[in-house]
């Protein structure tokens, strides 16, 4: 059975059985961003180094987990659970709301201006650990800066297995630079549902994206990114620690499989340019 | 024995009087940049400063609260052995600010330093296996005691088990831990728990044994449980930044043959000089193959028993005169400074893991991380209340 079977399971695993990995985080965005966009984190320079889905165009990667925030090797059949958020924002730029991923597949280069072309991206890589894409979303950052108002489908199979095309999606309607979310700011109708994708009707995760077609021209170049939320938390205040002990704030220990890329995404009220985010996490293993 | 409630607690500290402060103050230097973590007990201040003394390349060098690395006390005291029945010290707040004209925020990890092992000349600049020397043959001998004569020089302290081929010295057994107290470069008296070696009270001598007699260190945490390891420099080197691909330790479950990991790209990679100065770990930074403050262990290893050997033979090799020690810690707790001049306290009582155990003789020293390039010469001072129970 993965997890723990009481509280004192984990606090013995943590204190005195070695059953701990610790990350230390260090990131300091360079790329602006506009107040109340997401932001990919992955892309910022810093500890974790930074991730620019560099590898060839429209074909689905995956990431390795040395190059994420760090949890360690694999060690099942123990399961590893996050304990400990601790972070702080050194100012009022990096405070808001952060999402923890599991980062599980990228379809690179996506062409935000190939208005009327069906892009077809190759899924020769399935998606790792959550297989069924039960409770994965996906999301749009730009890896070249676009210039905004662009519109687009995308066709999918969703976590039935079931072929999918999404509704329309339009982007931010102003230009967002390297490392934005292109979707997640309002400009048009369709936009600034937040930072993923929507998907069809009931569907409630994605297995694999097969395509994305742009009706309108938004510029710039996407990567397309396949995740899967494992928590949320906010950093208030500038130069104040925010301080998540799981198992005593929320009681739930979001599970981290192993081969997972870690990583954040945050929606802050103004630009993340030169501000820097520091602090650790902290992860719990089983017993077995 | 720890705390039964809080009330007992309450009644250890302020009617028992089972409690003490300690305060601690540590001058950065040189300056540091920005993204790394630093281990503090090598700089000036109060401890005093450690120069990570060792005769012989390699060999484990057992670091505790009385002996210090055998010739400076670079711990912060906590009191020394709790008295009591089967008393454990704990961790009740820790304190700390850092006054820097520039580096904040910084995080600050309290670790217990086990030992090191020490790298030189070949051992830092080569490309060949290093093999640590974790194990010593032992003659054993009468005077003042059960007295052992063997090859390196061990400091006093220096927690043991020893192995024969024949039959052990009576008042040594198999599977029983000892400590050492030195009484010459090649030789030690042996007693039977931490407190008798501070005391002095050995092991009388009755009979030599018979056979071969072998000594490993062992961990002051149990089996190396939560133990941490880490290259921190000393004298940085003149160029170079190597790669580990190979290594070897043995965990706290007593496998050997574990490897840190990963053991394909991306490896870790040691800093080069900009990023190897002193106080230095010099596998954290803000590139590839860094991983943090810890050599990442392989799958669910819960701890370091001892590193057996390493290699660093891919990347490019360090040159010049630099020393460097591999240090084993174990992690106690974090706290986070977010501002120069900020004093930040950290309530360990009621938060998990809550009451981190000091075991007895441990060598407490600070970690240091900085967002940014804190500024050389800048006071890190910290205070760190301890209780005890039983």
């Amino acid at each position: 059975m993965p997890g723990f079977r009481n509280v004192r399971k984990l606090a013995v695993s943590v204190s005195t059985e070695g059953r701990t990995r610790t990350s230390t985080i260090r990131k300091t965005p360079v790329q602006a961003s506009a107040a109340g966009a997401w932001v990919d984190l992955s892309m910022a320079p810093g500890i974790p180094y930074p991730n620019y889905y560099a590898s060839e165009p429209y074909i689905g990667s995956v990431l390795s987990p040395w190059r994420g925030i760090l949890h360690g090797d694999a060690v099942a059949p123990k399961s590893k659970h996050v304990h400990v958020v601790s972070l702080m924002p050194s100012a009022a730029g990096m405070t808001g709301t952060y999402m923890l991923l599991d980062y599980l597949l990228y379809y690179p280069f996506i062409d935000l201006d190939a208005v009327g072309e069906t892009q077809v991206l190759d899924n020769g890589v399935a998606i790792p650990r959550y297989v069924d894409g039960e409770g994965v979303q996906a999301f749009l950052v730009a890896v070249a800066p676009t210039t905004g108002a662009g519109i687009f489908t995308f066709d999918y199979v969703n976590q039935l297995g079931q072929p999918r095309t999404s509704p329309v999606h339009t982007m931010a309607a102003s230009a967002v630079s390297i490392a934005s979310i292109v979707t997640a700011l309002p400009g048009n109708v369709n936009s600034g549902y937040g930072p993923f994708l929507r998907l069809l009707g009931s569907d409630t995760g994605i297995r694999s994206v097969t395509s994305l077609t742009m009706s309108a021209a938004g510029g710039g170049l996407g990567a397309l990114v396949l995740c899967r939320p494992l928590m949320a938390f906010q950093l208030f205040e500038a130069g104040t620690p925010t301080e998540c002990v799981l198992i005593q704030d929320s009681k739930i220990l979001p599970r981290v499989y192993d081969g997972a890329y870690l990583n954040m995404i945050c929606q802050t009220p103004s630009s993340v340019a030169g501000v820097t985010v520091l602090g650790r996490m902290e992860f719990a293993f089983s017993e077995d | 024995m720890g705390f039964t409630s809080l009330d007992d607690i309450i009644n250890q500290i302020s009617v028992n009087g089972k409690y003490l402060r300690r305060e601690s103050q540590k001058s950065t230097a040189p300056v540091h940049t920005a993204g790394g973590w630093h281990l503090l007990c090598g700089l000036n201040g109060y401890p005093n400063q450690s120069t990570y003394p060792s005769t012989t390349d390699l060999m484990f060098k057992a670091c505790t609260e009385n002996w210090g690395d055998g010739t400076t006390i670079l711990g912060m005291l906590h009191g020394g052995v709790p008295a009591g029945t089967a008393p454990t010290k704990h961790i009740l707040n820790v304190g700390a600010s850092v006054v820097a004209a520039a580096g904040a925020p910084w995080q600050l990890k309290l670790v217990d330093l086990e030992g090191y092992y020490k790298l030189s000349g070949a051992n830092v600049t080569g490309t060949s296996l290093r093999t640590c020397i974790n194990t010593d043959t032992v003659v054993a001998s009468s005077s003042g005691g059960l007295l052992l004569t063997y090859t390196y020089d061990w400091n006093s302290g220096t927690k043991v088990r020893f192995t024969t081929s024949g039959t052990l010295p009576t008042g040594l057994s198999l599977l029983t831990d000892y400590w050492l107290v030195r009484q010459s470069s090649s030789t030690a008296l042996v007693a039977t728990s931490y407190a008798n070696a501070v005391a002095g009270t050995v092991v009388p001598w009755t009979d030599n044994g018979s056979g071969t007699h072998t000594m490993t260190i062992q961990m002051r945490n149990p089996s190396g449980t939560g133990v941490e390891a880490c290259f921190v420099s000393q004298t940085l080197p003149t160029a170079g930044g190597p790669e580990m691909r190979t290594s070897a330790y043995t965990n706290s479950g007593g496998t050997g043959t574990r490897s840190f990991q990963p053991t394909a790209s991306p490896y870790i990679v040691m800093n080069a000089t900009a990023d190897a100065y002193a106080a230095r770990v010099i596998h954290s930074a803000a590139a590839a193959g860094r991983y943090g403050a810890f050599l990442p262990k392989q799958a669910a290893d819960a701890g370091i028993q001892k590193v057996d050997s390493f290699t660093w033979n891919n990347g490019t090799a360090y040159t010049g005169t630099g020393v460097i020690e591999l240090c084993l810690v174990k992690p106690l707790c974090d706290i986070i400074v977010p501002a120069t001049g900020v004093w930040t306290e950290r309530d360990l009582v009621n938060q998990l893991p809550s009451l981190p155990k000091v075991e007895t003789g441990a060598c407490l020293a600070w970690m240091l991380f900085g967002a940014g390039a804190t500024t050389t010469g800048s006071p890190v001072i910290s205070a760190i209340d301890f209780a005890w129970g039983g």
